[in-house]
C-alpha cells in the first residue's frame, strides 16, 4: 500500500501536529535515502510521508565556543565540508566523507542516519564518540538523549519516527587537550560499507589522558562503546603508544563481529578492529597534543 | 503548503525551464522523469543508489535520482543531461569527453558529465584527487576511468579559455 | 609505420557519441512501443527442487495482468549452444534459484510484480548440489537425468609425449589454483522488447551483442524459421559477453507478447542481474609444468573441473579454451589436459571477457612464478626465453602470422621499472611489490566447418554519403568507428562522410557478432574488402568521366583526381550523383561476405583456427598494508600487441577498461553464496573499481603488423583484462611473500597467509 499524503511543514510544530494527525501512519523524512528504498520495496509502509527539509532551522550548522549544533536536516556533504568541523571536529567531518558517495552524501542527513539505526554508521559512530546528545521533539514536549542511548536492537531506533523528530545534535566545543579521530577500513575507496570502523574522543591535561570514548562498528547490534579500552586509556601519556595498542587490544577482545561471509570471518574482523583502533587513538592523542 | 490529495501538483525548473507535473508521494525523481516527462537520457542502472548512473544536478549538487522522492524537488533547479547542450552546441564538457575517448556505452556518461559540472562550477581546474573524489560516485564499467579523468581536465582547461 | 594514412591510425572520435553525451541515445528502456506491456518474471526461491503444481488463477484475475505464462504455454523445445539442456520454461523441476517458473505482462510493472506474488507455486526441495566436488560424488542426485555422474561435456586432449617429455624434464612442479564467480555487471540491465508484426513475424528489441546467433537460438526456443523473426539492437549500455547469447527472457517476452496481443517489455532489476544473470565460469585447475635447469618450459599438463551451473550455455565452450590456449603462448613440448564441465544446482555460468583464457592465465601465469621462485630463476627472463614467437606453429597447430610477445613482455617490465615507488613505507608497514604476466588470445575462432568471418554491406547515397551496414554489435567499444574509419581510409572519403546503419537482422548482412575480441580483424576486414569493391566502382566511372585510366587515379578527402595532376578530378558526390541520379546507372553498393583464411580446428581440436593471434604483457605494482593484509594497485604497466591500431585511443580505452576490470577480478569483484543464497545482492556488496580505485596506468601499443588483419590490425577487447590477476597474484608475492592461489585475493587471505597463528587463535 502506497503512501497518500506527502506533507512539507514549514516548522516543527506543523510537524508534530501532522504526526499527531496521522498517529502512527505518518512517517517522517529527511533526505529520503534510506527511506525511499525501503518503501518500493515494502519494508516500510506509511500512509503520509512527512518530508522535514523545509522545516524553519533544520539546515542549520551553528560552531561557537560553547557547542556546536547540527540541526537535523543537515547532510553529511555540509558536514564534510565545513572547515572549522574539518580543523576542530575531524571526526565528524572525516565520518561524514566516508560515507557512500558525493551523491548521497548531498542528501542524506546525519539525523536519518541516527533514526536508520544501522550499527557501522559512519556518522552515528563518530557522534557517539563525540559525545553527542539528540534533542527529540514530540507532542510530548521534548527531551535530550545522548545519540549512544537511541539504540534498542539491530536496525532498531528508540526514536519512533511516527511520533518523534530529531531537532539537532548538540555537541560539546573542542577545548584545548581534547582531540578526536575516525577512520574506517573498506574493500574499495568509495560506494562501500565499511568493513569496521572506529570514532575516538580523548580529553587531556598536562598530556595525560584523563577521559576518552573509544566507539566501534559494526561489531555488535548498535555503535559499540569499548569501555576496557576507555579504562586502559585513562592515564596514560598522550604518547603512550603501548597504551595505545593495549586499549586497541581489549577492544576487539570485548567486540562481538559475526562471521560475515562479505565483511569477513569474526577471526579477521577482529584483527581489524585491533589494527584500526590503535591508529585513530594514536590520531587523536596526537591531536590533544596539538600535532595535527 | 502542498495540498494534501494523492497526487501533488508540483512545479520546479527543469533544465531552465518552468516544468509543472502530478506526482505520487512515494514516486522517484527518476521515475518522474523518465515515465512522465520523457527524460531519458537519466539512467536507472540499479536503483538503489549505488552506480551513480541516475545522478542528476539538484540546485547545482549532484543526487541520485532514484533515492529521491520527486516530491522533494518542489520549487527547486533540476539539471539533467539534456539541460547542457545549447540547441546544437555543445557545452565544453561534453566536448572534452568526445575529444578524450571517455565514453564508450555512454551508459554512465549523463551521470558522470554531471557530476563533472558540479566539479567544475566549485573548481574550474580540479586536481587529480579532487577529480577522484567527485566522481567517485559514478561507476564506469567501460572505460577504466583514465580517459574520463583527462576529459575533466580538458574540460577546465576548454571552460577556462572560453 | 612507413606508409602514410589519413584516418586509420588516427584517435578519431567514436561515432554515437554526440547522442550519448547529450542523452539522446537510445537504450532499450528507452524504447516504447504503442500499448505495451510490462512484464514480470517469477523465480524460483529453490535451488532444486519438483514443480508439484502452479496457480495462477489469481493472477490472472488481477485487474491489469494481460498474459499470465508457464511451461504450458510454450512450446516443448530445447535450445542453447552445443549442449542444448535449455526449456523456456521449466515443467518438472526447477534446477537453480533464481531460474525462471513463471512470467506475467501487466499495463504496469507495479501491477506485474503484484501479481507475480500472487502465483502459488507448490514445489518438493530436493537435494541441492552447490560445487562440481559435491556433484562428482557417488550417488549425488542427478541435476539432469540423462547426465550421468553430472558431467555437461569432457575434453581429453594431449599434444607431443607428455609422460615421456615430463620424464626429461629436471624439475617437476604441482600446484592447484581456485578462480571464483564474476560477472560481467554492465550497466544498462540486459532485456527485451517483443511485438507481433501484422504479417506474423516476430520483431524484437535487444541489445544482444550476436544477433543473427541470438535470432538463430530464438528460433529454435520458438520453434521459429529464424527469417520469421527480426532482431533490432538499440544502443546497448555494455555487454562485456553477457549479451551474446539470449536468456530465457528473450523467449518468455515473445510468447508474453503473443498471448496478449500487444508488445511486452522486459528489463532485468539490478537484484535480478545478480540473481540470474550468468557468472564467469568458476575453475579448479591442477597444473603440472616441467622445466629444465636452463629454464627452458617443456611441458604443462591441467586437471581442470569447472561449474557449469544448472544448464549449458557458454562453458563447455570456455572450458575448451581453458585447456588448450594457454599451451600456445609459449614453447612447449608436449601438453596434456582433462577437463570436466560439472552441473551443479546455480546460475547457468557463461562467457565473459577472456571467455576461459583469463581463468587459464591465472593459473598459468602465477605456476611460472612459483616455479621460476623454486628454481632460482627470474620469471620474466624465463617468459623471455620460451615465449612464442612470430612463424611458430604451436602444439595446437596455431600459425603465429604475427606476434609481438617478447617485446610487450620487455617493454611491460622496463615501463613498471621505471618510476618505481621505494619498496617499503611507515618503518615495512606498508610493503611494495611487482608482478608481471602476460596472456594470448584469439580474434575470432573456428571450429570444424564453421564460418569465422563477417560481411559488410555498402552503399553510396547520391549526396557522396557512404552507409555501411555491419551485423556485428557495437556495444560501446567502437566497432561502428573502427569499421567506419576502415571504409573511409580504404575508399579515400573523410571518416564524417561514413554513416553506419543501425543493426537490424532483416537488413544487417550475417554476422556471428562482437565476441571473442574478432571485430576489427574479421569484420574490418570484410568491411575493407567492400570499400575496395565501390573504390573500384567509383574510379570505373571517373575513369569513363575524367577519361583517365582508372590506375592513373587517386581518391583522397572525397576527391577522385588523376595521379601528379591534382587540377583533373571530380568530388565522389559529384561522382555518386552521376551513377545514381543518371542513366550511367551505377549501383555503387558492395556485398562482402569474408571467411578468413585458417584451417580451423579439427575434432581433436587441433588446427590453425583464428585469423589471427594477439598478445600482451602487464606489469602491476601493488602495496600490501601487512597490519591488514589489504592490497592496492598503484601502478600498471601494459603492453599489448595490437597488430596495427586503427583507433590508438580506442584501444587505450580497451585496455584502461580491461585494468579496472581485471583489478576487479583479481581483488574486489565475487559473486558469494552461503548455504546456496546469494550474498552479493546489489553493487553495494558487489564491488567493482571505482575511479579512487585505479591504479596509474601506462599504455605501450605494440604493433606487430599481422598479415592477415585489415591494416595489420588484430583484436584487444578480451586481452585487456586477462594479464591483471596474476600480475596482481605475483607482484604481491613479490611484496609480502604470500603466494594466493584461489581469487579473489582478498585482504582476509593475505593476512591469515602472513599471520597463520592468528586463525582462530588469541588476538
Amino acid at each position: 500500500m502506497s503512501a497518500k499524503f506527502y506533507l512539507t511543514p514549514a516548522s516543527v510544530e506543523e510537524c508534530l501536529g501532522y504526526l499527531t494527525e496521522f498517529d502512527g501512519k505518518g512517517l517522517l523524512m529527511a533526505g529520503g535515502t534510506d527511506l525511499v528504498f525501503k518503501l518500493q520495496s515494502g519494508k516500510e509502509q506509511a500512509e503520509a510521508l512527512i518530508d522535514t527539509q523545509g522545516i524553519e532551522g533544520f539546515d542549520q550548522l551553528v560552531f561557537n565556543d560553547r557547542e556546536v549544533v547540527i540541526a537535523a536536516g543537515v547532510t553529511h556533504g555540509q558536514v564534510a565540508a565545513d572547515k572549522r568541523l574539518i580543523e576542530r571536529l575531524p571526526a565528524i567531518a572525516q565520518a561524514c566523507l566516508s560515507v557512500g558517495s558525493p551523491q548521497i552524501r548531498n542528501v542524506a542527513t546525519l539525523a536519518g542516519n541516527v533514526v536508520s539505526a544501522q550499527p557501522a554508521a559512519d556518522s552515528a559512530i563518530a557522534l557517539v564518540a563525540l559525545g553527542a546528545e539528540a534533542e527529540i521533539v514530540s507532542a510530548a514536549g521534548s527531551k535530550k538523549l545522548r545519540v549512544e542511548d537511541l539504540y534498542c536492537g539491530l536496525g532498531k531506533s528508540v526514536i519512533d519516527p511516527t511520533q518523534e523528530v530529531i531537532f539537532a545534535f548538540y555537541l560539546q566545543s573542542p577545548q584545548p587537550g581534547q582531540g578526536n579521530a575516525y577512520d574506517r577500513i573498506s574493500p574499495r575507496n568509495a560506494l562501500c560499507l565499511p568493513l569496521v570502523n572506529a570514532g575516538v574522543w580523548l580529553d587531556s591535561e598536562a598530556g595525560r589522558i584523563t577521559a576518552a570514548r573509544v566507539v566501534l562498528g559494526p561489531v555488535a547490534d548498535r555503535p559499540f562503546r569499548a569501555p576496557e579500552a576507555e579504562e586502559r586509556l585513562v592515564g596514560a601519556g598522550l604518547d603512550d603508544t603501548q597504551a595505545f595498542k593495549e586499549a586497541a587490544l581489549a577492544a576487539a577482545r570485548a567486540s562481538s563481529p559475526r562471521d560475515s561471509c562479505l565483511r569477513g570471518c569474526t577471526d579477521y574482523r577482529k584483527q581489524l578492529i585491533k589494527v584500526l583502533t590503535a591508529r585513530v587513538i594514536a590520531r587523536a592523542a596526537g591531536r590533544a597534543g596539538g600535532n595535527v | 503548503m502542498l495540498s494534501r490529495t494523492s497526487l501533488l501538483n508540483i512545479k520546479f525548473v527543469l533544465n531552465g525551464e518552468l516544468t509543472h507535473v502530478e506526482v505520487a508521494p512515494e514516486e522517484t525523481l527518476l521515475e518522474v522523469l523518465r515515465s512522465k516527462l520523457k527524460i531519458t537520457g537519466v539512467k536507472k542502472g540499479c536503483g538503489e543508489g549505488e552506480c551513480g548512473s541516475c545522478t542528476i544536478l539538484l540546485d547545482g549538487k549532484p543526487v541520485a535520482s532514484c533515492l529521491l522522492p520527486a516530491a522533494k524537488v518542489a520549487n527547486r533547479q533540476i539539471l539533467t543531461i539534456e539541460g547542457l547542450a545549447r540547441g546544437q552546441d555543445l557545452h565544453p564538457i561534453q566536448e572534452a569527453f568526445l575529444e578524450a575517448g571517455a565514453v564508450q556505452c555512454g551508459f554512465c556518461t549523463p551521470g558522470m558529465i554531471l557530476s563533472a559540472k558540479a566539479l567544475l562550477d566549485q573548481c574550474p581546474a580540479p586536481s587529480q584527487d579532487e577529480i577522484r573524489q567527485a566522481l567517485s560516485g559514478n561507476i564506469c564499467r567501460c572505460t577504466g576511468y583514465v580517459q574520463i579523468q583527462e576529459a575533466v581536465q580538458l574540460a577546465g582547461r576548454k571552460i577556462s579559455t572560453s | 609505420m612507413t606508409k602514410k594514412h589519413h584516418v586509420i591510425g588516427k584517435s578519431v572520435q567514436f561515432k554515437g557519441g554526440p547522442g550519448k553525451v547529450t542523452g539522446r541515445a537510445k537504450y532499450l528502456d528507452d524504447l516504447e512501443l504503442p500499448a505495451m506491456l510490462h512484464a514480470k518474471i517469477l523465480r524460483s526461491p529453490h535451488a532444486h527442487a519438483r514443480i508439484l503444481d502452479i496457480d495462477t488463477s489469481k493472477a490472472e484475475a488481477l485487474p491489469g495482468v494481460k498474459a499470465v505464462l508457464t511451461a504450458a504455454d510454450c512450446p516443448d523445445t530445447r535450445f542453447g549452444l552445443d549442449v542444448a539442456d535449455a526449456t523456456i520454461l521449466p515443467r518438472e523441476k526447477v534446477r537453480y534459484a533464481g531460474e525462471e517458473v513463471a512470467a506475467i505482462a501487466a499495463e504496469t510493472s507495479a501491477i506485474a510484480q503484484r501479481a507475480l506474488e500472487l502465483i502459488r507455486i507448490q514445489y518438493e526441495p530436493l537435494p541441492a548440489l552447490f560445487d562440481p566436488e559435491q556433484s562428482l560424488r557417488d550417488g549425488a542426485v542427478l541435476i539432469h537425468a540423462e547426465k550421468p555422474g553430472n558431467i555437461a561435456k569432457t575434453y581429453e586432449i594431449e599434444r607431443g609425449d607428455f609422460e615421456k617429455t615430463l620424464a626429461a624434464c629436471d624439475h617437476v612442479f604441482r600446484e592447484e589454483f581456485a578462480t571464483h564467480r564474476v560477472l560481467p555487471s554492465y550497466l544498462e540491465p540486459f532485456g527485451a522488447m517483443a511485438q507481433w508484426l501484422p504479417d506474423t513475424r516476430l520483431e524484437v528489441y535487444t541489445g544482444l551483442q550476436a544477433i543473427f546467433q541470438g535470432r538463430a537460438e530464438l528460433a529454435k526456443a520458438l520453434d521459429m524459421d529464424p527469417s520469421d523473426i527480426v532482431v533490432k539492437a538499440p544502443t546497448i549500455g555494455g555487454a562485456f559477453g553477457g549479451k551474446i547469447w539470449i536468456r530465457n527472457f528473450h523467449p518468455i517476452v515473445a510468447l508474453l507478447a503473443k498471448k496478449a496481443g500487444r508488445p511486452v517489455k522486459y528489463i532485468m532489476t539490478r537484484e535480478e542481474e545478480f540473481l540470474a544473470s550468468r557468472p564467469r565460469v568458476p575453475a579448479r585447475i591442477k597444473v603440472t609444468m616441467g622445466f629444465l635447469n636452463d629454464g627452458t618450459m617443456l611441458c604443462k599438463g591441467m586437471d581442470i573441473v569447472t561449474d557449469n551451473g544448472a544448464n549449458t550455455w557458454a562453458a563447455a565452450k570456455v572450458t575448451l579454451n581453458m585447456s588448450i590456449r594457454t599451451d600456445c603462448l609459449y614453447r612447449f613440448k608436449a601438453s596434456r589436459v582433462r577437463s570436466r564441465v560439472v552441473y551443479t544446482n546455480t546460475t547457468p555460468t557463461s562467457g565473459f571477457r577472456g571467455y576461459g583464457n583469463t581463468q587459464a592465465h591465472f593459473a598459468m601465469e602465477s605456476m611460472i612464478d612459483v616455479c621460476c621462485r623454486k628454481i632460482g630463476l627470474d620469471p620474466v627472463a624465463v617468459r623471455l626465453k620460451n615465449a612464442s614467437r612470430q612463424g611458430d606453429l604451436t602444439l595446437h597447430g596455431w600459425n603465429l602470422r604475427s606476434c609481438g610477445l617478447s617485446e610487450c613482455i620487455e617493454k611491460a617490465r622496463n615501463a613498471i621499472l621505471e618510476d618505481r615507488l621505494p619498496g617499503e613505507e611507515d618503518a615495512g608497514r606498508i610493503r611494495r611489490g611487482i608482478g608481471l604476466a602476460c596472456m594470448n588470445h584469439v580474434s575470432g575462432n573456428r571450429g570444424g566447418e564453421s564460418f569465422d568471418g563477417s560481411s559488410s554491406m555498402m552503399r553510396f547515397h547520391e549526396d557522396g554519403k557512404l552507409c555501411v551496414f555491419h551485423g556485428e554489435s557495437d556495444m560501446g567499444q567502437g566497432a561502428s568507428t573502427v569499421i567506419s574509419q576502415i571504409a573511409a581510409e580504404t575508399v579515400g572519403i573523410p571518416v564524417e562522410d561514413v554513416k553506419v546503419m543501425p543493426l537490424s537482422t532483416d537488413s544487417s548482412p550475417f554476422c556471428f557478432g562482437s565476441y571473442s575480441s574478432r571485430v576489427t580483424t574479421v569484420a574490418g576486414k570484410a568491411a575493407k574488402l567492400a570499400a575496395l569493391e565501390v573504390r573500384k566502382q567509383l574510379l570505373a566511372l571517373a575513369e569513363d568521366h575524367l577519361e583517365i585510366a582508372a590506375e592513373d587515379l587517386d581518391i583522397k578527402a572525397g576527391k577522385i583526381f588523376a595521379k601528379g595532376y591534382e587540377e583533373k578530378s571530380m568530388t565522389v558526390a559529384e561522382a555518386c550523383r552521376i551513377a545514381i541520379r543518371t542513366r550511367k546507372t551505377v549501383p555503387l553498393t558492395a556485398y562482402i561476405a569474408y571467411d578468413p583464411p585458417t584451417q580451423g580446428a579439427d575434432e581433436n581440436f587441433y588446427g590453425d583456427y583464428s585469423s589471427a593471434y594477439t598478445y600482451a604483457a602487464q606489469a602491476v605494482e601493488v602495496e600490501v598494508d601487512t597490519e591488514t593484509g589489504q592490497v592496492r594497485l598503484l601502478r600498471v604497466a601494459a603492453a599489448h600487441d595490437v597488430g596495427y591500431a586503427i583507433n590508438p585511443m580506442g584501444v587505450r580505452g580497451q585496455i584502461y577498461g580491461g585494468i579496472a576490470q581485471g583489478g576487479g577480478y583479481g581483488i574486489y569483484e565475487n559473486v558469494i553464496y552461503e548455504n546456496g543464497r546469494l550474498k552479493t545482492t546489489n553493487m553495494r556488496h558487489y564491488n567493482m573499481m571505482t575511479l579512487s580505485d585505479m591504479p596509474e596506468v601506462k599504455s605501450i601499443l605494440v604493433e606487430s603488423m599481422d598479415p592477415i588483419g585489415p591494416y595489420g590490425a588484430k583484436g584487444v577487447g578480451e586481452p585487456a583484462l586477462i594479464p591483471m590477476a596474476p600480475a596482481i597474484a605475483n607482484a604481491v608475492h613479490d611484496a609480502v611473500g604470500v603466494r594466493i592461489t584461489d581469487l579473489p585475493i582478498t585482504a582476509e587471505k593475505i593476512f591469515f597467509a602472513l599471520y597463520p597463528e592468528c586463525d582462530g587463535g588469541d588476538l
